[in-house]
């Protein structure tokens, strides 16, 4: 039997309860499959059955509100929408949808004469809590991240955006895994062009499997295998409320923490939800170190290069006749001395990464202090290498997006080539290209870069809460003031 | 030909990034050279004779709105004459980028890689344009936005860079070599500004022809200004003798300029300004080229059809024998003669075009 499902098959519920029951076990593979009930019962001298994946649905909900309010022949009532005691209960006609409601660990109840199947709200499976972020962190923000669960992060959100506008829409991804997604906005804000075409990608990705929401980003993104991430994911609840409002559509991918953000720009990921709650000097400052640092894990080490090797009249001449000493025993170019420690670096990094718990820091101190400076002494790399590769490595961890951190470590390789055969000139040429490539990227058809003078705020220096009067015009949100010009009414002589 | 939307900065930006260019290249010593003192007034002359031509071949492109040039050309004179103009205009812009291109190169040559041949040189930057060529029209529109900028802050840091050594007993006398000299010669310096006829070509991504004019006329007085600005500070650090024998007249000024040892170190980081300005001239030469030959034949410009382009941009480049060579035979072409072509093409257009009108309205 193929177990391909996918809603739109035209099947329907069929009056007799034996033809469903045989419908059902056929499509979830009963009896082999164990983790399917089938509840049989009388009602009103009417045979029935209930339908549910065990651990998915509520067996005690089964059982006190369902099962037992039908057994009990005091309660003499011949409608079953009366008798059963269940907060949500859905005629449903197609046998597809019924199926989808099982997975989703809903309880299906079928009675014999009746072409209906009865979908009851039972979802009652194992699932973490709400728990601090582990990425995002924040010191001044709130403390809430999102979790696996598709429902409680709507909630999540739901609490933190009071409107009802705020609106989810369900789609299911992946033939035979049917991973529910939630499809975010805020009706009367959002341009509902975009809803659409998030919704058209997602309901076009015809695929067997999709595993996580990082999938589902790959699947729906503009450009295929571009080096910058052109939809961004976050695992904060009041980030994606900001971004909401902005007029930015949320995916929340049923098991999976992150939710994905759409369209966005490069300069929306520099930013931080913590910033909001900073005021506007201090998120200013972090900006600016920020954006010291974005530069410094694209070009530091490229520059490095380029300045020793091409431009030596640009390092006083006690720190060149030190780097120049400590350069005597390499065996190897400056370049290769560079690319072997991006290595290392790279390699420490992603070792201490699959190494559990607290050994992986250790791997790191390892790494870094005892390997680096055997390495120095060895003469296999020069301090000022060291240096540079270690001061380009927390560039690169200042980069809030996890994503566009890679994106950084692979143009830092590009840019270290070019600075070491063609110096200022290699790295101004790819400065060049990447602007231009940047440039060319879109997210959802808007550019991914604002142009020059769009209106939009600047990254740089960081607004006032006050001061920010519109969304981001490249949203074309239905709503385009944010807030009035004069946002702080009670300021007299305004 | 490609669906771009241009806004009034962004012809701005386009068309700077094709005339500041010459400001890091010899073009400053040329001035001085020619022009003794007086180079300024007869920028402020050229710019002023420039904004005349562009605002009356500007009248022709209102009277065909949503059209460019070539469509234009061949409307009023006959499909032939368009195919004509087209060609040419295509032609002119292989030269031009690469003359400037090699140009660029012969300067990066001698301030950064004077090991480099200088071949190397010039290709890089020719498969720099080619990369942003295949990245899109949009692309070079918005990254000419950023790189305009760029390259304005890098005049005006050079500018405040020589604060400190200016001496404004160079610009005396005021008048140069005459009134009659200064005349004759802003006739021939107006081609600097000519680049701004380019708009023309892409009048059809502009919202109306009136953005199209405001983007123009900023964009010469924007760089008619950077140029008087940035020569009289030339002049002022260096008498005219001493600068016409300089090869780039913006970097000499960086190396000259002095305050501490500290700052004097970063004087390499100068030729930023040069290989940004120069790679973002490039891609927009061969943006240009490639639109200029599509819209004429009416094709579709496709990757393989920009590297088609780039064959001639190519022998551009390798034409000059040397350095000489190139700036006493090729780059005058582009910088003293090419204005007949580039501003008295429009012209010629629109007075068949009245021409033909008073003939129409006389028939009917």
């Amino acid at each position: 039997m193929n177990n391909e499902f996918k809603k739109g098959r035209d099947m329907e519920i069929q009056s007799s309860v034996l033809k469903n029951r045989e419908m059902f076990e056929q499509t979830f593979n009963y009896p082999t499959n164990k983790d399917i009930v089938f509840r049989d019962f009388k009602f009103l001298s009417k045979d029935g059955f209930v339908v549910y994946i065990d651990g998915m649905a509520g067996g005690d909900k089964i059982s006190d509100f369902i099962l037992r309010p039908l057994l009990n022949k005091d309660g003499i009532s011949r409608d079953l929408k009366s008798i059963l005691q269940i907060s949500s209960l859905i005629e449903e006609t197609d046998f597809d949808e019924a199926v989808s409601a099982i997975l989703q660990g809903d309880c299906v109840l079928c009675m014999d004469g009746d072409a209906n199947a009865y979908v009851c709200e039972t979802k009652s499976f194992d699932k973490r809590g709400v728990e601090k972020p582990q990425v995002e962190s924040s010191i001044v923000g709130a403390l809430e991240a999102f979790t696996e669960t598709l429902r409680t992060n709507t909630t999540l959100l739901h609490r933190i955006i009071k409107n009802p506008g705020l609106t989810t829409e369900m789609v299911a991804v992946g033939k035979l895994n049917n991973l529910t997604c939630g499809v975010v906005y805020v009706n009367g804000v959002v341009n509902m062009e975009f809803v659409e075409e998030v919704k058209r990608r997602l309901k076009g990705i015809d695929t067997d499997f999709v595993q996580s929401g990082g999938m589902i980003e790959q699947f729906i993104e503009d450009h295929d295998s571009s080096l910058f991430q052109t939809v961004t994911t976050t695992e904060r609840p009041d980030n994606t409320a900001a971004l909401l409002m902005q007029g930015r559509i949320a995916i929340i991918v049923d098991g999976s923490p992150r939710v994905i953000i759409a369209p966005i720009t490069l300069f929306s990921m520099l930013k931080t939800s913590e910033e909001s709650a900073l005021r506007a000097p201090f998120a200013s400052a972090v900006r600016a170190i920020r954006i010291i640092a974005v530069l410094s894990a694209f070009l530091m080490p490229a520059l490095y290069l380029a300045i020793t090797t091409y431009h030596p009249e640009m390092i006083p001449a006690s720190l060149l006749l030190s780097i120049a000493k400590s350069r005597v025993n390499i065996p190897y170019p400056a370049l290769v001395e560079l690319l072997v420690m991006e290595f290392a670096f790279e390699l420490i990094r992603e070792a201490g990464r699959h190494i559990p718990g607290a050994l992986g820091s250790t791997i790191g101190i390892v790494g870094g202090l005892i390997l680096g400076e055997a390495a120095v002494s060895a003469g296999f790399v020069s301090q000022g290498c060291v240096i540079v590769i270690a001061f380009t490595g927390l560039g690169n961890f200042a980069i809030p997006q996890y994503q566009l951190a890679f994106t950084a470590q692979l143009i830092r390789i590009l840019f270290i080539i070019c600075a070491g055969f063609f110096g200022f000139l290699g790295i101004g040429l790819a400065f060049v290209v990447l602007v231009g490539y940047v440039n060319s990227l879109t997210s959802f058809g808007t550019d991914y870069v604002n142009p020059v003078f769009s209106g939009d705020a600047p990254l740089f220096p960081k607004q006032p809460v006050w001061e920010y009067e519109n969304r981001p015009s490249a949203l074309r949100a239905k709503k385009p003031q944010y807030q009035p010009i004069i946002s702080r009414i009670w300021k007299k002589g305004n | 030909m490609e669906k771009l939307k241009l806004r009034a900065y962004d012809g701005i930006a386009l068309t700077g990034l094709l005339m500041l260019p010459a400001l890091f290249s010899t073009e400053l010593s040329k001035l001085a050279e020619q022009n003794n003192t007086a180079a300024w007034i007869a920028l402020l002359i050229a710019s002023i004779i420039m904004l005349c031509l562009f605002l009356i071949a500007a009248c022709l492109m209102g009277r065909y709105e949503g059209k460019n040039i070539i469509e234009i050309t061949s409307i009023v004179m006959g499909r032939p004459f368009g195919i004509i103009y087209g060609v040419a205009l295509g032609v002119y812009f292989c030269y031009f980028t690469g003359i400037q291109i090699r140009e660029s190169a012969e300067i990066l040559k001698i301030y950064g890689l004077s090991l480099t041949p200088i071949y190397i040189v010039a290709g890089l930057i020719l498969l720099t344009a080619v990369i942003m060529n295949f990245l899109g029209g949009r692309a070079i529109v918005k990254s000419a936005g950023l790189f305009y900028i760029i390259v304005i802050l890098g005049i005006v840091f050079i500018m405040l860079l020589g604060l400190n050594r200016y001496n404004p007993d160079n610009l005396i006398p005021l008048l140069g070599n005459g009134m009659a000299d200064i005349t004759t010669n802003s006739l021939f310096i107006t081609s600097i500004f000519d680049s701004v006829i380019i708009l023309f070509l892409f009048a059809p991504a502009f919202s109306n022809t009136v953005k199209m004019k405001k983007s123009g006329v900023l964009s010469i007085a924007l760089t008619a200004a950077a140029c008087i600005l940035l020569y009289l500070c030339f002049v002022m650090m260096f008498s005219p003798s001493v600068a016409s024998k300089m090869m780039s007249g913006f970097i000499e000024m960086g190396k000259s300029s002095y305050y501490n040892r500290f700052f004097s170190r970063f004087e390499s980081s100068l030729l930023f300004f040069l290989i940004f300005s120069s790679a973002m001239l490039a891609s927009i030469g061969l943006f240009i080229t490639k639109e200029s030959f599509a819209c004429t034949f009416k094709l579709r410009p496709s990757k393989a059809f920009t590297i088609i382009c780039v064959v001639p941009i190519l022998i551009a480049i390798i034409i000059p024998t040397s350095t000489l060579d190139l700036t006493q035979k090729y780059l005058p072409v582009i910088r003293r003669y090419s204005v007949a072509f580039m501003a008295g093409f429009p012209v010629l257009v629109l007075i068949v075009s009245t021409i033909k009108r008073i003939f129409k309205y006389e028939k009917s």
